[in-house]
């Protein structure tokens, strides 16, 4: 145990929180060692459960007193080691957070705890035909504060943007236990923009507890449209064509054969033909004529890029069955190793085929295996890298591989991540988009919200950064 | 403006080796520098830092009345003749532009490129650095979201001459912090913007407006916001009052023919016996008095937050433009100080909130007090010393005097 976590503090803590928000016990604590970047794990000196906004901030003051690093955490689903508490201290999880506490239908609007998990929200507002837009494939489990922590997409953020478009306010609890309650923040903001500042900081900031968020009407009439392709690079050119010519869709997805054949193989089967190279999944929402208008463009693309075969989905079971794919697809890779590594580049729309193909080479180089599951309509790529971490050979190449990839990625006008943040994983990649006076701006914002550096230590913009620019000062 | 403070006579002369002539007007009271790079920016600021010369950075001059001025100027900084589109690829919807550049001539670039450009806004001179640091968004806000959202990066030059970027030119990422958003909308209180990346909107194929005429303000509303969630929801819903006069709900459609003819049917069906109304030519107008209002809340809430506004202030706007679908309206008001500082002391116990769009240094100046009452304020104080430490930029002019 670290020198300020004394067992007077757990005490203190206890008393705070109650006895089931303290966790000391080191199997309880062991499942909070890691997120999804399995490769990276620290077992957490303590685990703090607490239930309000009061009851965090005031385990925040105890912690800010005794100097201990407090990492947030959601449901830790995250794929960057974001959770991780690498440089030790607490772990303070929002599992108990997760009422919604107030939901305005008519004015689309809801304020949750932060624990609240990202498909109950839409279910809770369902009734009202409305819905929570930003919908990560981890939606089952993934919370509304990690997804503001980490500015989450998902699919459909190709027509609705991601979290930050989502969220109209939000309270904060601070490394020194001050609440920053922006919860009642103006719509359109006269002042900075703070709430743009804080979503995506990736729990440097603090530990957010309560959110505001819009809700989107849901859609009265959907479609899905899978494509069937017998080459990638087609598939590509599709989607960079139907981006050209402003197709109005509300999701494009393109999944690879490796990753067709594993959830094939799965429970979350989904029909796809096996012996295709890519399929392409589309989604259009509307009234009757934009759904019908949207569908002829896609369809008629579909043909000019060879698609081979084309099924239609307006029915919502048929439609479910064909979106289990690709939601299961991070689950079903569990077929082909015991562990996966998700690349999260971003590229622009044009250069589809050309940075898929540099990553499929990369991985070839290394001699790994890769699968293609991706947000193909937003640019973002995840070249899913499979390997054994009990290999640590491999997991060398995995990583060099990576790196490599986010570097061209970075070379060629994208960058290295679109949703899953940079967390502990992409810390070094920074340098590769950002100048060094970039990333001292960025601390400059740290040493204003987190000046000890208690909030996540190790994260985000990387230490060696912001001590250079302390001694350094920004100007 | 305040008078500018005297600086040592060597001040002129750096200011002079720092920029090629053409690019510096000394034959005003505040000289004015015109710098057109990266690189001049920073020379020009470096040389402010070093003889602790205060700020004004200036783009299409079309939002000055919106703060006060600043306590102190001794150099003004005008961004216009750093223009031009650095980037666009339309088959990607991106833009990356100097931040002088005039919002018409960007709007005409991708227009050529099928994109609509958002916020669309009366006046084209306005710069698009300076709608950024304003945070404005227009009527297309209703279709499309606030600005800051369509923001996806920027070049900043702070006080001292460092110039930095966040972001970047793609409609998804997550790379950094975003601290392009802390930018948007903060007046220039951090630092020069030099540089903007937007997302684009398809351009429409047709687009057509159409006007009602309402003697309820109550009633207008009620269907502009009606109208705001048909199913074709139209680009831009408002509603105008003159004093005294009718009530004119101006509906704005666009999308393809079919979309259009068909969101031109609900309309007509919710607008029912409302009398058709002619509009006039120019199709993006805001309150033209000198004073000017803006309210915001959300749009159920607006007509009450009007309402209680009225009760409270005596004063009675001249024009009224309001958006029911965002929840905004703006009030236009004849400059008469004394009856807006009583306007303004009101505010701060009103539903709503409220910022001026024009209004006397007065006026503002006593608004910057309501200001700091802001939800953050106090970090937003800490962040503004933080990026700003010597206080380059126009000091008393930002939010909240900061």
């Amino acid at each position: 145990m670290s020198k300020g976590i004394t067992p007077a503090l757990v005490e203190h803590l206890r008393l705070l929180l109650g006895t089931d928000g303290v966790l000391a016990d080191p199997t309880r604590r062991f499942p909070y060692e890691s997120d999804g970047l399995a490769m990276v794990s620290e077992v957490p000196e303590l685990v703090l459960l607490p239930r309000s906004t009061d009851e965090a901030a005031a385990a925040f003051r105890a912690l800010h007193s005794a100097g201990v690093p407090i990492v947030a955490r959601g449901a830790g689903t995250g794929l960057t080691g974001g959770a991780t508490p690498v440089k030790g201290g607490v772990v303070v999880a929002t599992t108990r957070m997760r009422q919604v506490l107030e939901l305005d239908l008519e004015e689309r609007w809801a304020r949750v705890q932060a624990g609240v998990v990202n498909v109950d929200l839409s279910a809770a507002c369902e009734h009202g035909q409305l819905m929570y837009a930003p919908d990560p494939s981890s939606q089952m489990a993934c919370t509304i504060g990690g997804n503001v922590a980490n500015n989450s997409g998902g699919p459909h953020c190709f027509k609705y943007g991601s979290t930050t478009r989502h969220v109209e306010g939000l309270v904060l609890v601070q490394h020194d236990g001050e609440v920053l309650d922006l919860s009642h923040a103006p719509r359109d903001p006269e002042g900075f923009d703070l709430l743009g500042l804080l979503i995506g900081s990736e729990g440097t900031f603090g530990l957010v507890t309560e959110v505001i968020v819009t809700l989107v009407p849901a859609p009265k009439r959907v479609r899905v449209l899978l494509g069937v392709f017998d080459h990638l690079d087609s598939a590509c050119d599709a989607v960079s064509d139907m981006i050209a010519r402003h197709v109005s869709a509300s999701a494009i997805e393109i999944l690879d054969r490796l990753t067709i054949e594993a959830v094939e193989a799965s429970v979350f089967a989904a029909g796809y033909p096996t012996e295709a190279e890519a399929v392409m999944l589309v989604e259009v929402e509307g009234s009757e004529l934009e759904v019908e208008a949207a569908s002829a463009s896609v369809e008629e693309l579909f043909q000019r890029h060879g698609c081979l075969e084309l099924s239609i989905a307006d029915d919502a079971k048929e439609r479910k069955r064909l979106w289990a794919g690709r939601k299961g697809a991070f689950g079903a890779m569990g077929r082909v190793a015991p562990d996966l590594y998700v690349a999260d580049a971003v590229v622009p729309r044009t250069r589809l085929r050309e940075l898929v193909r540099r990553t499929t080479e990369i991985c070839r180089k290394y001699d790994l295996k890769l699968a293609n599951v991706f947000h193909a309509g937003d640019g973002n790529l995840h070249p899913n890298i499979c390997y054994d971490r009990r290999d640590a050979e491999e997991v060398k190449r995995v990583l060099l591989a990576g790196h490599e990839i986010l570097k061209v990625c970075a070379e060629n006008g994208g960058s290295l991540t679109g949703e899953h943040g940079v967390g502990l994983e992409k810390q070094a990649e920074l340098e590769l988009v950002f100048a060094p006076d970039d990333l001292a701006a960025m601390c400059a914002a740290r040493d204003v919200l987190d000046p000890d550096r208690r909030m996540n230590p190790g994260k985000l913009v990387p230490e060696r950064a912001c001590l250079e620019t302390r001694s350094r000062p920004l100007r | 403006m305040s008078q500018p403070t005297t600086l040592p006579a060597e001040w002129i002369v750096a200011l002079r080796d720092c920029l090629p002539p053409a690019r510096l007007d000394e034959t005003r009271g505040t000289p004015v520098c015109r710098p057109e790079s990266d690189a001049e920016w920073a020379e020009v600021l470096r040389t402010a830092t070093r003889f602790d010369a205060k700020v004004l950075v200036r783009g299409g001059d079309t939002k000055n009345g919106e703060r006060p001025s600043p306590d102190r100027a001794d150099l003004i900084l005008e961004t216009t003749s750093d223009a031009g589109v650095v980037r666009y690829e339309p088959g990607d919807g991106v833009v990356t532009a100097r931040a002088g550049t005039r919002l018409g001539e960007l709007r005409a670039v991708v227009a050529k490129g099928g994109h609509h450009l958002s916020p669309w806004l009366p006046r084209p001179e306005g710069t698009l650095g300076g709608t950024l640091a304003a945070g404005r968004s227009g009527p297309d806000r209703l279709r499309f979201g606030p600005l800051r959202h369509h923001v996806l990066g920027a070049k900043i030059a702070f006080g001292d001459g460092t110039v930095t970027s966040s972001g970047g030119a793609l409609v998804k990422n997550v790379t950094g912090y975003d601290l392009f958003r802390l930018w948007t909308g903060s007046f220039g209180a951090f630092g020069i913007l030099l540089e903007v990346s937007l997302r684009l909107f398809p351009k429409p194929d047709v687009t057509e407006r159409a006007g009602f005429r309402s003697s309820s303000r109550a009633q207008a509303l009620e269907l502009g916001r009606a109208l705001a969630r048909i199913e074709h929801a139209p680009l831009a819903v408002e509603v105008r009052g003159i004093e005294d006069g009718p009530f004119l709900l101006e509906v704005v459609q666009a999308g393809t023919r079919e979309v259009v003819d068909a969101a031109w049917n609900e309309t007509r069906t919710l607008a029912g016996e409302l009398e058709a109304a002619p509009l006039p030519d120019d199709w993006i107008r805001e309150p033209d008095s000198d004073d000017c209002l803006r309210i915001t809340a959300r749009p159920g809430d607006l007509e009450r937050v009007l309402a209680s506004f009225e009760r409270r202030v005596a004063v009675k706007p001249k024009q009224i433009l309001v958006r029911p679908g965002i929840g905004e309206a703006l009030l236009g008001f004849h400059r008469h100080t004394d009856d807006l500082e009583a306007v303004e002391a009101e505010l701060a116990v009103l539903p709503g909130e409220f910022s001026w769009r024009r209004a006397s240094d007065r006026v503002l100046r006593r608004a910057q007090t309501r200001e700091a009452l802001a939800p953050g304020f106090a970090l937003m104080r800490q962040l503004k010393k933080r990026y700003d430490p010597g206080e380059r930029f126009a000091p008393g002019r930002f939010f909240g005097a900061l």
